[in-house]
């Protein structure tokens, strides 16, 4: 008997093992379970590496890469070179503190206008297998986070937590075939499930033949996972087909478009409504007016920019000259713009009868320039 | 390194071959450091689909010369790299574990240091690891999953050759008789 056992102990400890493997897989699936300890041991090992290099890299790259730039600079004074190697070092470190500063101002922004309580995370390495997508972000069970909660970025959903251990988290993305959650889209309202397929696309489940949703329109989270809060931009719709009960419809998943380096956790969702307008690519700026005394147009009135009075007072001082503009080939004599016309570019008379003025400004009996002016455009 | 024949006929060619501890530890959280980091910049994400874990596995069954030692560095590096994805952790622990066990058979057939061997038992082993974890996906955890063979067929010509350059680079860290 010991002998057999010696002969085929290969063989056997192989089954064992295989077996022993088997029913691990069989429990996990069976219990929706997962083994903590395998998975803190190896990720321990592996994640403090990984955000070492990270942090060393972010910290490098200026340096390096100016050192590269600067290499044909050799020839030029010591001190001048110098100069320049330390300015274009500190120039790519502010750049990269900028480009950071902005993700972080995004994040904030986005943090301040939802209601929701959300952490900061860094994504500090991927897992890509076979057909599945997820990440490990830097914030664990010391942060708060918990398995299950959800990962934004300003741009969409990315994920959910999958499992968490003391200094990192791994969030599944919703590009894995495992994922899903609740979606309702912008304009029809229509309510479906995303699911991952494996690939940069999404597609959208459960959308009975015959509901309306058009190709371009977004999708926002529905609320319903209770994972998710209602109203986060989810992705574009990028193809739509008919089927024999469902809809085929693939998303383009807006929050892992462009690879996030910053996420938030949302720690304590709160829904909110879906927005009329799709969320816009880009913050709009308004610069304010160059001119202070400039007021607002009004409706019905006349143009009160800065452009349009001086378009109106050009006309009038043309005008008083019997000037038309837009006649006359080249080489005619411009009109005098320096003539002082009373009451448009020079103070009104003060001897002319103060009758109330009607509210039409060319018929002003002050102003002869304006008496005088046809209802007429200028030309150029 | 290569000889001109590619069977068992010396005894060079069946000694175990040993290492440095060190490398025991470093060569395999080295494999999954780069299977993790690296694909997250934007340029370097087809590095996940070289299979360095694999490979590793490969190279230790094979030159350690012995089924149970082929098995343990199968499982230990499988379920490793199953803790960093989000599926149950045991589908690569068991298609690594047949890896390593079948590897290790194989090569004490062949001559493991010939680079042609090397090539064709990494192309091999890569599309027999790559199937069954498409199978057991499948079979097991009845998910969607999709094997296309051109592009296996494909990666596993690439896994081959990264392969017989690595394994060159890992010879050097063998001791000296």
């Amino acid at each position: 008997m010991e002998s057999i056992f010696y002969r085929y102990r290969n063989i056997i400890v192989l089954l064992i093992v295989i077996f022993a493997q088997l029913i691990l897989l069989a429990w996990q699936v069976k219990s929706d379970s997962d083994v903590p300890m395998v998975r803190v041991w190896a990720v321990t090992a592996v994640t403090p590496v990984a955000s070492a290099i990270e942090g060393f890299r972010n910290g490098t790259t200026g340096f390096f890469s100016n050192y590269f730039e600067l290499r044909n600079a050799r020839e030029q004074s010591r001190q001048l070179r110098t100069e320049v190697e330390r300015l274009r070092v500190e120039n790519q470190l502010l750049k990269n503190e900028l480009g950071s500063a902005q993700r972080a101002e995004s994040l904030a922004g986005f943090q301040a206008r939802n209601p929701s309580k959300m952490i900061g995370a860094r994504v500090i390495a991927a897992t890509p297998g076979m057909g599945t997508r997820s990440v490990l972000i830097d914030r664990g069970t010391q942060s708060g986070v918990r398995r299950g909660m959800a990962v934004v970025t300003p741009d969409g959903i990315v994920g959910t937590v999958i499992a968490v251990f003391p200094f990192a988290s791994q969030v599944r993305s919703v590009t894995d075939p495992g994922f899903a959650a609740g979606v309702e889209s912008q304009n029809n309202h229509v309510h479906g499930v995303l699911k991952g397929l494996g690939t940069s696309s999404v597609r959208v489940d459960f959308v009975p033949t015959g509901q309306k949703v058009d190709n371009g329109e977004m999708f926002f989270t529905s609320g319903e996972d209770r994972i998710f809060p209602k109203g986060l931009p989810v992705g574009k719709v990028t193809s739509v087909r008919e089927g024999a009960n469902f809809q085929d419809i693939t998303v383009e998943p807006s929050g892992t478009e462009s690879a996030p380096e910053e996420v938030l956790v949302i720690v304590d969702p709160i829904h909110q409504a879906i927005p009329d307008a799709p969320p816009g690519d880009a913050p709009v700026f308004l610069a304010p007016d160059i001119n202070p005394d400039a007021q607002a147009p009004q409706m019905g009135g006349a143009g009160l920019t800065t452009a349009d009075k001086m378009r109106d007072q050009y006309k009038k001082i043309g005008d008083a000259q019997k000037h038309v503009f837009g006649v006359g080939g080249p080489g005619t004599p411009p009109p005098n713009f320096n003539l002082k016309v009373p009451g448009v570019n020079a103070p009104a008379d003060p001897a002319a009868p103060k009758t109330p003025a009607p509210a039409g400004p060319a018929s002003t009996p002050s102003s002869p320039a304006k008496s005088a002016a046809p209802q007429k455009e200028p030309q150029p | 390194m290569a000889s001109g024949r590619i069977m068992v006929d010396s005894a060079r060619q069946v000694r175990s071959a040993s290492y440095p501890v060190w490398v025991y530890f470093a060569v395999p959280l080295l494999a999954l450091l780069i299977q993790v980091y690296l694909p997250l910049f934007q340029t370097l994400r087809f590095i996940s689909r070289i299979e360095l874990p694999l490979l590793v596995t490969i190279y230790f069954a094979l030159m350690r010369r012995s089924q149970l030692r082929g098995l343990a560095i199968g499982v230990t590096l499988g379920l490793a790299q199953d803790s960093f994805l989000p599926h149950q952790i045991g589908m690569y622990g068991i298609c690594k574990t047949l890896v390593g066990y079948f590897s290790a058979s194989i090569g004490m057939q062949f001559d493991v240091e010939h680079a042609f061997v090397r090539l064709v038992l990494c192309f091999v082993f890569y599309l027999f690891h790559q199937f069954f974890y498409w199978l057991l996906q499948r079979s097991l955890l009845d998910q969607p999953a999709v094997f296309d063979i051109q592009t296996e067929l494909l990666l596993a010509a690439i896994n081959a050759i990264i392969g017989v350059a690595l394994f060159h680079f890992l010879d050097k860290l063998r001791k000296r008789d």
